[in-house]
């Protein structure tokens, strides 16, 4: 069988965030979804992974962040 | 390292008769051989012959009939293949041939006076006359001619033969010569002398067979399982004709691809298969598969190769390993590396193949690219007859044939089975082959994951629905304004109203606050399923926190990784459940709590605001909280209310434990409309006997659970019963028809990640056709549902996807871990800009209808009773006990049919020993119970596959001995033998353990002899045949040949194994292991059961199988004096073995008889039969053309057709001596007994052939599965209709195309096997929980 294209360590990885400030890891071979942006990548999964725990510090929507007026 | 030339295969040199011989016989190909086995095989079964080929020329001008058969009768002269006939050697060995001359069979007829649609018909009913008619392969000339004049000026020319004469290259060069003939008036002057097809045979003769296996070895290394695009074909064989769907690619798209091809150096062919090989990746789900291809088989250094005429092609696998971020042009360039690499090993048959990769099948589709070299004079206007047009019927008896003709508008023909498939498909899937070679060459630079399947469709409909704007606890507000006084929860005694439970709520909210409890906040609640626990969980939600369920009956140290994961401000318990809690958790004890209001809080939240945390089990080791927000539930309570209305929901049972978000559901759903829920322990309280009534108008939970509690007819009649969290078996639905009439059953599909539930089948909205478990249905609220390919592409309705989950059901995330939900949650290419979607690892399929499937996951998540089961995080805990090396886990099936989880630890040396107890108590610590496996087995290393991943489906069934797990072999003995072991049988050595049997890894008893030969040359150890039949093992093996040895070199191992069993012992255990009933078989009348070792493999691996063998065998032992006699000491065996039934029984020729008797005696002590199955074995007229038991010659000539050796002459006296001397030529199992096991061995034979003239058979009441040896000399078609008159149930049978004496060789096992092993399968005991009462 095959390993889920988000799972295989031995593809290249992007890491995408949305106008929410929300990340997802996004293979490289695969078109970049409309409403994303490239943060980091390409790059092993690994490192992607590490970009966001690293920088994905508050995980609530910045719509929600900004309605409690912080 | 090379094999020897294995004493089984035919000789490929052909044998060149005397001068003076009026016929040639000569050998067969490979594929030859194959076709000859298909060809018998349908004509024993009545089944059209799919390898008759029927080719139709239209001639254009004034034909001359009677120069034209000159012409075709001149290259019957001309090409001796052609008048080949095909027939086996009395040893069963094929051959062809070829007599000195042949007549032409000629037809004439004229359809000229017939027009339209008369003539179309007319003609067809001859192409089908034709076929019917069929070829004999023993009778030449397989191939005749029909001349059917159509019109003036115009005749159609059908030429008909069997493809085993022919490919479609020599039809061309067949068709250049009948012009050129016909030219010349049938002189065969005319054309330069053929050269002959007996050049190529010996040419194949010449070739290095270990160097072509070991080369597509290589070529197959870790391909374990065949590509299948019809998984449930019922056979590998097709039922008859097959259905062709056509499709032509425009010119320019024909000038795309050739000029693609040029640029890249690859042929049309590549691209072709390349398109192939990615729709069958994504239709299969597969990264890495495999598909036939027919090759020219015509090798470049054989001189006039291109004008010869016979059977040149092959077929051959074409593996291709696939990548999505590789580009197009590199995956093309690699598959056709791999064409040319394998080019000077085209020669080698499949069947060889397939037993070098060590995989019985490996593909049930075939790409044919009919490339030959076209022959302008076939369409030169400047003679009187001209070929204006060909077309033909042929076929080939894969389930699928893709067949693919180049040319500036490239054509492409799909023949298919309707049995499997249908027309839709067909035209759809040439569809997809015919984009994806046009986006290959638009953009070949491309990444092979951006070409999906499915066209590109309309995006699907938008929800319409509005997201949510409310929270819940504003939802709640309005509620209790609406019904104050209406009832709200019931606990037992207890009942509070509306206004009652929110004054309580609102208490305790006050006091959270206090206490630091906010939006974004989380307020842990461990408490008893009261009353106040509905309070706790409203509090928490007005104080603005997020609830997080805490279980007190969850272990101490599950509860303390959940308190240190999600940081509570503060806990909700009593003083009773605090003591599961961690130390130092700031705890809100609810005993001692006053009724003080403390103060008012309205907490400023929004939909987005968190409401609830879940814990789920997580595949690292660590449960992962799952943080849903309050629009996302009131989203699905707002589904809820408008599918199911208040008065469905105005009575719910409360009976799901707050650890699983389906307890939103029973809260929510009715709270926020008016209705009232009741509080039990669990959904099992419906059967308490202490309540005479209960008045639910919904009741929830999971299927399994649910049937227990339906057995029980509980006093309840709800008018929803919601299901979720498992597939509804089929009976269950029917049992909750039959027990709830009128009620809508719902089947709710949905991870907790998607909040709650995603998608909904509802019985009465929603019809299916009962044709499986019920569907997943549609998606409910504001979730939608895709379904992806491993490369994120929509798959096309009927081919299976991963689920993904968008839309509003989706949660915010895992708490606290980003990377964790960066990788599951991600970006949807298919909603709005910047959407997100769940991937939820779980696999379905859409069919017609639109209808969801569930297929499985397509990780190692399970569910065990509805329970959310990652096996990693079981594996995990259990790899962190000190004693543990290695550790893995799995689900299997008991005998019931019952899922129950086990898992494998491997002790670490350094640690002492692993005790399964001790291991078993650690895991409860850490794991809730429904995680804790029921069985621990230790072991010594964990099985692997080639590329070293964890083989889950080599972990042995637990109860069988640890030793089943490949044990790596202990000593130099041992692993020499594995080596063996793994070169003879072509498996990568790591697959061998020392305890595998020789027969379960694919041995039988034809490679026994190669297996024996190697020992001797590499071990310089004599080991008898027999050895392997009384150790199969390499452990057992490495212990006799090192006794051997050490006692006594010179005797050369013919002792008995230490288990003290022998080859010729009464009970001859071939597999001894298993769980399920053994199936014993009996033998024909030399009383040998070691044939029957072949059929091991084919076999349940579960299934032991038991050799009974003649008790005379044993020189010196007594014969058995009655057929009476004979029975009862066999059933007296079995019984030995298996005391009670039910029992499975197959005997072969002789033995079939007398496991009638065995049979028909079992019944009559009252035990059950569950199978009798026989081998050619007749009552009555099979006995009186068996030897007289006093012809002691005719005995002897009949034992030997039974071991498979020539018979001499007939004029040739055939003594002991004589017979012992053609025994042993072969050097296999029967060729190593002693003179006295020889003698004993013929007098056994005779002697039951003389008790088989006792056979007075009575009535047995059962069915009979019967195979028929369809090619032996007296085989006449109904003959097992014989039986009718002793077997009361019905007969099922099936023709095995060999003679009488090849039953139990490898090629009719593979017949017999299969069919075998399906009615076994098909007996085994299913769960029934149907109707315990």
């Amino acid at each position: 069988m095959t390993t889920n294209p988000f799972d295989d360590d031995t593809l290249e990885h992007y890491v995408l965030v949305n106008d929410e400030g929300q990340h997802s890891l996004w293979p490289a071979f695969a078109e970049v979804p409309a409403g994303w942006t490239v943060a980091h990548g390409r790059a092993s999964r690994q490192s992607c992974l590490e970009y966001v725990e690293e920088h994905w510090t508050d995980m609530r929507p910045k719509s929600l962040i900004r309605a409690m007026g912080e | 390292m090379t094999n020897p030339p294995a004493p089984s295969t035919p000789a490929t040199r052909p044998s060149r008769s005397a001068p003076s011989s009026p016929v040639e016989v000569l050998p067969l190909t490979p594929l030859q051989e194959g076709l000859l086995f298909h060809a018998l095989y349908e004509q024993e079964r009545d089944a059209p012959d799919v390898y008759l080929v029927q080719l139709v020329f239209d001639l254009g001008g004034t034909v001359d009939a009677a120069r034209l058969r000159a012409a075709a009768q001149a290259l019957l002269d001309r090409h001796p293949t052609l008048r080949a006939a095909f027939r086996r050697r009395r040893g069963g060995q094929p051959v062809q041939v070829v007599p000195r001359r042949a007549v032409l069979p000629w037809t004439e007829t004229d359809l000229s006076a017939l027009t339209g649609a008369d003539a179309e018909e007319a003609w067809s009913r001859l192409l089908d006359e034709d076929r019917d008619r069929g070829f004999d392969p023993a009778t030449p000339p397989l191939l005749r001619c029909t001349l059917a004049r159509t019109g003036e000026e115009r005749h159609r020319l059908l030429i008909t033969h069997h493809h085993i004469l022919l490919d479609g290259w020599s039809v061309s060069v067949l068709l250049r010569e009948l012009l050129a003939l016909y030219d010349s008036g049938g002189d065969p002057a005319a054309l330069p002398p053929a050269p002959p097809y007996r050049t190529f045979l010996e040419w194949l003769g010449r070739r290095d067979r270990a160097v072509a296996e070991s080369a597509w070895r290589d070529a197959l290394a870790g391909v374990t399982e065949p590509t299948r695009l019809a998984p449930h074909a019922a056979d590998g064989l097709g039922s008859g004709e097959l259905v062709q769907a056509r499709t032509e690619l425009p010119t320019a798209s024909g000038t795309d691809l050739t000029t693609l091809a040029r640029n890249l150096g690859v042929t049309v062919n590549t691209l072709v298969q390349t398109a192939w090989a990615i729709l069958l990746s994504r239709t299969t789900g597969r990264d890495d598969i495999v598909f036939g291809a027919t090759v020219s088989g015509r090798p470049a250094d054989l001189p006039g190769v291109e004008s010869m005429v016979g059977l040149f092609i092959n077929t051959l696998p074409t593996r291709v390993r696939l990548r999505p971020d590789e580009p197009l042009s590199g995956l093309l360039r690699r598959v056709q590396e791999g064409y040319v690499r394998l080019l000077d090993h085209h020669h080698l048959g499949l069947a060889d193949i397939q037993r070098a990769a060590g995989v019985p099948e490996l593909f049930d589709t075939l790409v044919v690219f009919e490339n030959y070299p076209v022959d302008e004079r076939a369409t030169d206007p400047g003679d009187g007859l001209r070929v204006i047009g060909t077309g033909g019927r042929d076929a080939t008896h894969y389930p699928v044939t893709l067949v693919a003709l180049p040319g500036p508008r490239p054509r492409f023909r799909l023949a298919y089975r309707p049995d499997l498939f249908d027309a839709a498909w067909a035209d759809a899937t040439l569809a997809r082959l015919v984009r994806l070679l046009e986006r290959m060459a638009a953009d070949p630079d491309l990444p092979l994951g951006r070409l999906g399947l499915a066209a590109r469709d309309s995006a699907p409909a938008a929800a319409v629905e509005a997201p949510a704007t409310r929270a819940l606890t504003d939802l709640w507000t309005a509620q209790v304004a609406a019904t104050p006084d209406a009832e709200a929860v019931l606990d037992r005694g207890e009942l509070l109203t509306y206004r009652e439970l929110d004054a309580r709520a609102e208490r305790l909210a006050g006091r959270l606050a206090a206490l630091g409890a906010g939006p974004e906040r989380i307020v842990g609640i461990a408490l008893p399923r009261t009353a106040d626990l509905v309070a706790a969980v409203l509090a928490v939600l007005k104080s603005g926190a997020a609830y997080l369920p805490l279980d007190p009956a969850y272990p101490p140290d599950r509860l303390a990784h959940i308190v240190a994961d999600a940081r509570p401000v503060v806990v909700l318990a009593t003083a009773e459940t605090a003591t599961a809690l961690p130390e130092g958790t700031d705890l809100l004890l609810l005993d001692g709590l006053t009724g003080d209001q403390e103060m008012v809080v309205r907490p400023d939240l929004v939909p987005d605001h968190l409401a609830c945390i879940t814990y789920t089990s997580g595949s690292t080791g660590r449960p992962k909280g799952v943080a849903a927000t309050h629009r996302s539930v009131a989203e699905f309570v707002r589904w809820t209310h408008a599918e199911l209305g208040p008065e469905r929901l105005a009575k719910v049972l409360f009976s799901t434990s707050l650890n699983f978000d389906v307890s939103v559901f029973e809260i929510f759903s009715p709270l926020l409309c008016g209705g009232r829920i009741e509080i039990v322990e669990n959904l099992l309280a419906l059967t308490a006997r202490d309540r005479d009534r209960w008045d639910a108008s919904l009741i929830s939970g999971v299927p399994s659970v649910m049937a227990t509690v339906v057995a029980d007819r509980p006093a309840v009649d709800p008018r929803v019963v919601a299901l979720g969290g498992e597939p509804i078996p089929e009976h269950l639905l029917a049992d909750l028809e039959a027990t709830f009439p009128g009620a809508r059953v719902i089947n709710f599909y949905g991870p907790t990640e998607a909040t709650i539930y995603a998608t909904a089948w509802q019985s009465d909205l929603d019809p299916y056709r009962k044709d499986g478990p019920p569907p997943l249905g549609r998606p409910l609220a504001r979730n939608r549902l895709h379904l992806l390919d491993q490369a994120l592409h929509p798959v096309p309705d009927g081919v299976p996807g991963e689920v993904y989950l968008s839309g509003g059901g989706p949660a915010r995330g895992y708490l606290g871990r980003p990377a964790l939900t960066g990788q599951c949650f991600v970006a949807d290419p298919f909603g709005a800009p910047g959407e997100r979607m769940y991937r939820t690892g779980d696999l379905a399929v859409r069919g017609p209808g639109g209808q969801l499937r569930f297929l499985g996951r397509a990780d190692h998540q399970v569910k065990i009773r509805g329970f959310r089961v990652e096996l990693g995080e079981i594996e995990a805990v259990l790899a962190d006990h000190p004693a543990v090396a290695k550790a893995a886990a799995a689900v299997r099936e008991d005998t019931r049919g019952e899922h129950r989880l086990v898992a494998y630890a491997v002790p670490d040396g350094g640690a002492g020993p692993a005790d399964a107890g001790a291991l078993r108590a650690h895991l409860a610590r850490t794991l809730p119970a429904h995680m804790v496996p029921a069985t621990i087995v230790v072991l010594d290393a964990l099985p692997l596959t080639a590329s070293g991943k964890l083989d889950r489906k080599a972990l042995p069934a637990p109860g069988a001995p640890a030793a089943e797990a490949r044990v790596a072999p202990r000593n130099g003995t041992e692993q020499k033998l594995r080596d063996l072991f793994a070169d003879v049988l072509g498996l990568d050595p790591l697959r061998v353990g020392v305890d595998d049997s020789f027969f379960d890894l694919g041995g039988h008893s034809l490679l026994v002899p190669r297996l024996t030969t190697r020992v001797r040359a590499d071990l310089g150890t004599a080991l008898p045949v027999r050895a392997l039949f009384e150790t199969p093992t390499v452990a057992g093996l490495a212990r006799r040949v090192t006794r051997t040895a050490v006692v006594d070199p010179a005797v050369g191992g013919t002792g008995a194994a230490s288990s003290g069993t022998t080859a010729l012992d009464v009970l001859l255990p071939l597999r001894a292991r298993g769980e399920r009933e053994p199936l014993f078989c009996l033998p024909p009348a030399s009383g040998l059961a070691w044939g029957f070792a072949g059929l091991t493999r084919h076999l349940d691996t579960e299934r032991p199988l038991y050799g009974l063998q003649s008790r005379g065998l044993v020189p010196g032992a007594e014969r058995s004096g009655s057929l009476a006699e004979t029975v009862a000491q066999h059933t007296a065996q079995i019984r030995e073995v298996q005391p009670h039934g039910p029992y499975h029984l197959l005997g072969y020729s002789m033995g079939g008889i007398v496991a009638h008797g065995v049979a028909t005696t079992l019944r009559a002590a009252g035990e059950r039969v569950a199978l009798l199955a026989m081998l050619d074995s007749f009552p009555g007229s099979w006995i009186g053309q068996g030897p007289r038991p006093t012809d002691r010659d005719a005995v002897l000539r009949g034992l030997l057709a039974i071991l498979g050796r020539p018979a001499p002459p007939p004029d040739e006296e055939l003594t002991d001596t004589r017979f012992a001397e053609l025994v042993r030529r072969v050097p296999d199992l029967p060729g190593s007994l002693d003179d006295a096991e020889l003698a004993a061995l013929v007098e056994v034979t005779a002697n039951n052939r003389r008790l088989l003239e006792e056979f007075a058979p009575t009535s047995y009441d059962g069915d009979l599965l019967f195979f028929t040896a369809a090619q032996d000399p007296d085989a006449h078609p109904g003959r097992h209709g014989t039986w009718l008159p002793y077997v009361r149930g019905g007969i099922d049978h099936h023709d095995i195309p060999c003679a009488h004496g090849e039953m139990t060789r490898p090629e009719a096992l593979d017949r017999i096997g299969p069919v075998l092993d399906r009615r076994l399968r098909a007996l085994a005991p299913r769960p029934d929980r149907s109707d315990p009462r």
